[in-house]
């Protein structure tokens, strides 16, 4: 038996009210490891054709056979579904010590169908799920859920829960656990308020921590994963890398002068005054403490306080993504405004990159003449930003329209091109007319434009594993792919993004090899990762995402950058697709037989 | 002054590791070198341009994706020369790959280590040299300088090219 897991799955039927309980097939373990990986074939099984409204989508709650032990960074938690923003199968992740607890309560995963006659939350607790009345619950924001429910079960609870955009089904709503952490693409928020779920209570505690098969081999793994993140002159270093003083906000003023930060809805690359909402200033006027997640010394979380109209507003964290969807690409530049959007997000339970997204697509269709209605607002409307969110969450005027994406929106008032999205998602914070890795990055990601599907910045800005040319095309579509099949494995561990600027496939084989207890070569992870990839995009192509489907939005294409760093750069897209795709053996976007034959995947499709 | 730091087969060159040398961009350190080391000229340039395979990295980033011989230099700069390879040798800059890591990985594949900085594999030989780390904003990347020559260069280059795969997010 596969060690690191606890060999337990919750099947759990929310119109019917049962829960059952089964042990995952060996074989999927071995396939598919965990976390992304095993919940994306469980929601392959499930069918690509379910609409993602109805009972019958599946929703996984994952972790993976490193949550809950000692492995460095291993605090994340897969939410896997159907997504409503996209259509297409979508994962998200979360930090904290949700996935932890899973795993010490004695759970693989969570997974839920159905839908609930009133709204309902489940407590998980000593390898038993229950599912219990949440009525009281309905229409409270996050914040509010977290304290309710672990003054209700102990602080040793960990709650994760929707809040009113949920239960509103917004496109993009998500799930917040009470350290702040976000699952936040793809809507699996909109996901569970569809099935009336509010949250989910996991009670578990660190004596029920999985032990290495191999503890030989783990000491020697944890040296080594241990001893690449301290590295005092790694970004990862404890107190001393910049990732682990600025979090992920560093970014910020670098990208800022790369020409590389789309700014008012990407019509332009850059901003004035982008200090102000950097990691830097952050540090240094707005910090209150450096938290972290389960097992992570690198501790790039980062509690904050605002004042906005005289209130002091204290929350986590001040992202990189989030402070340039609310603020930069929104026109303006302010930190506490900034500041309180997210935190709002944060309450309602709304991804803070598509939120960021639709205020900016309203703000140029506002500007442009495109939307003409009384709630419309201009960029740098700061007050206005806030008036928007609240009306998406509650789906109110504009905020309604606004609540189905930014692509829709735009697609609604005769102008789809401007919303910047790839498969109905809205992009993150990099401009792929400055940084050409991110446009194919963008492109043949199968949850829509996502920067974490393959991070090209990690060689285009920071040299890792080799520096390349942020403005050349050539060499990124091999980039992609290697980047893309690391990352589907890593979230299938589930370990944080991060560790990957310090651990490689050398370092990830030999933990899995201690935790599972069979050797595990460091290509094995890379067969992986690119099963589990190519899996999503077979999915992808059943659900109707086929040929042509991998494109970026025109303004990168045929509208030159204005800023310096990348003046008058537009992003070849169709030169980067035909190395991709020649690297993955794909045709024009779709998985032949032959590829889905070698990795596996077409037998266990027929069912063999 | 700008200092000037050597690589491999510069160091026997020369005879040096570190240099301080004036001038205001690359290419007048670099003139300027070649003034002192002439043995560099046919090393560095062909005609009046940068050798193709000759690698110099300003602060840890290529200056051919900066402004060439043209990138202006502060007094405190660092300029990293790599010598051009020959022989079938490969050569990279890793980042986020630790020398010591690199060691552990080339004395468990069978690598012998004769002297500092130097492995000698199966048909292969391979040098490394911890390189000016390369600096964006407040990040500071470590980057290591890594040399494969010899029969089986390739397979090898190939087999820690591998190894160094990182990604982030």
């Amino acid at each position: 038996m596969l060690g690191g897991y606890a060999h337990r799955i919750a099947r759990i039927d929310l119109t019917s009210g049962k829960v059952e309980y089964f042990a995952p097939d060996p074989k999927d373990l071995e396939m598919y490891v965990g976390g992304r990986g095993l919940g994306v074939k469980y929601v392959f099984e499930n069918g690509p054709q379910v609409d993602p409204f109805s009972p019958e989508n599946l929703l996984a709650i994952m972790n993976g056979p490193l949550s809950g032990t000692r492995a460095k960074m291993s605090g994340r938690l897969a939410v896997v579904t159907k997504s409503p923003l996209t259509g297409t199968v979508t994962d998200s992740h979360m930090g904290g010590w949700t996935a932890a607890k899973l795993k010490w309560a004695g759970f693989d995963g969570l997974l839920i169908k159905g839908a609930a006659e009133k709204p309902v939350y489940l407590l998980v607790k000593d390898g038993e799920v229950s599912i219990r009345d949440a009525s009281d619950l309905w229409g409270k924001t996050t914040h509010e859920v977290h304290r309710i429910l672990r003054e209700r079960h102990g602080e040793e609870a960990d709650v994760m829960a929707i809040g009113p955009a949920g239960e509103n089904r917004v496109r993009f709503a998500n799930w917040i656990n009470n350290d702040e952490r976000a699952a936040g693409r793809g809507g699996t928020g909109a996901v569970a308020g569809s099935k009336r779920l509010k949250a989910i209570v996991v009670v578990g505690k660190q004596d029920h921590m999985p032990q290495p098969k191999d503890p030989e081999l783990w000491r020697e793994a944890d040296r080594l994963a241990s001893a690449t993140i301290n590295d005092p002159k790694n970004v990862t270093a404890p107190k001393k890398g910049g990732l682990s003083l600025y979090g992920t906000n560093v970014l910020m003023n670098i990208t800022n002068v790369m020409g590389a930060l789309p700014t008012f809805n990407a019509q332009h690359t850059c901003i004035d005054g982008v200090q102000t909402i950097s990691g830097e200033y952050i540090r240094e006027h707005r910090l209150v403490k450096d938290n972290t997640c389960h097992a992570c010394p690198v501790a790039c979380k980062k509690m904050v306080e605002v004042h906005v109209n005289g209130k002091t507003i204290r929350f986590e964290s001040y992202e990189y993504e989030s402070a340039w969807a609310l603020g930069a690409h929104s026109g303006h530049t302010d930190t506490d405004w900034t500041g309180y959007a997210i935190y709002l997000c944060n309450a309602y339970g709304m991804d803070t990159i598509e939120a960021g997204n639709a205020i900016a697509v309203l703000m140029e269709a506002t500007e442009k003449g495109y939307y003409q209605g009384e709630d419309g607002i201009r960029f740098g409307d700061k007050e206005g930003e806030i008036r928007i969110l609240e009306a998406i969450a509650h789906r109110k005027g504009v905020g309604d329209m606004l609540a189905e994406g930014p692509a829709r929106f735009a697609k609604a008032i005769g102008h789809p091109e401007i919303s910047l999205e790839v498969k109905g998602q809205s992009i993150p914070a990099y401009d792929p007319r400055g940084l050409k890795g991110m446009g194919i990055a963008y492109a043949t990601s199968n949850r829509g434009a996502c920067h974490l599907r393959a991070y090209t910045p990690a060689s285009e800005i920071l040299g890792v594993p080799y520096k390349t040319d942020p403005l050349a095309w050539e060499g990124k579509g091999k980039l992609t792919k290697l980047f893309q099949d690391l990352s589907a494995f890593t979230d299938s561990l589930d370990l944080c993004k991060f560790s990957q600027f310090a651990e490689g496939p050398e370092e990830y084989a030999k933990q899995l090899a201690a935790y599972w207890g069979r050797p595990v070569t460091p290509e094995e992870i890379l067969k992986i990762g690119e099963r589990i990839y190519n899996l999503e995009r077979y999915y992808n192509n059943l659900a109707g995402w086929a040929e042509g489907s991998d494109y970026l939005p025109k303004r990168f294409l045929e509208e030159p950058s204005d800023c310096a760093g990348s003046k008058g750069q537009r992003t070849e897209l169709d030169l980067m697709l035909e190395e991709y795709y020649r690297e993955r053996g794909w045709e024009r976007g779709v998985v032949p037989p032959a590829k889905l034959a070698e990795l596996g995947i077409l037998s266990q499709a027929a069912g063999d | 002054m700008p200092k000037v730091n050597l690589y491999a087969t510069f160091r026997d060159l020369t005879g040096t590791s570190h240099l301080e040398v004036e001038g205001r961009t690359v290419g007048e350190v670099l003139a300027n070198l070649v003034q002192a080391y002439p043995k560099l000229k046919e090393e560095l340039f062909e005609g009046e341009a940068l050798a193709e395979r000759v690698s110099v990295f300003l602060d840890g980033r290529d200056v051919r994706y900066l402004e060439g011989l043209s990138t202006p230099l502060a007094p405190e700069a660092t300029l990293d020369l790599f010598p051009p390879v020959a022989g079938g040798a490969l050569t990279r800059n890793f980042g986020a790959f630790p020398a010591w890591l690199l060691e552990e990985y080339l004395a468990s594949w069978g690598g012998k280590r004769p002297e500092e900085g130097l492995y000698a594999l199966p048909g292969a030989k391979v040098r490394f040299a911890e390189a000016e780390p390369l600096k964006v904003g407040s990040l500071s990347v470590p980057q290591l300088w890594v040399e494969v020559e010899g029969e089986e260069a390739e397979a090898w280059f190939n087999r820690i090219v591998f190894a160094a795969s990182r990604g982030g997010g």
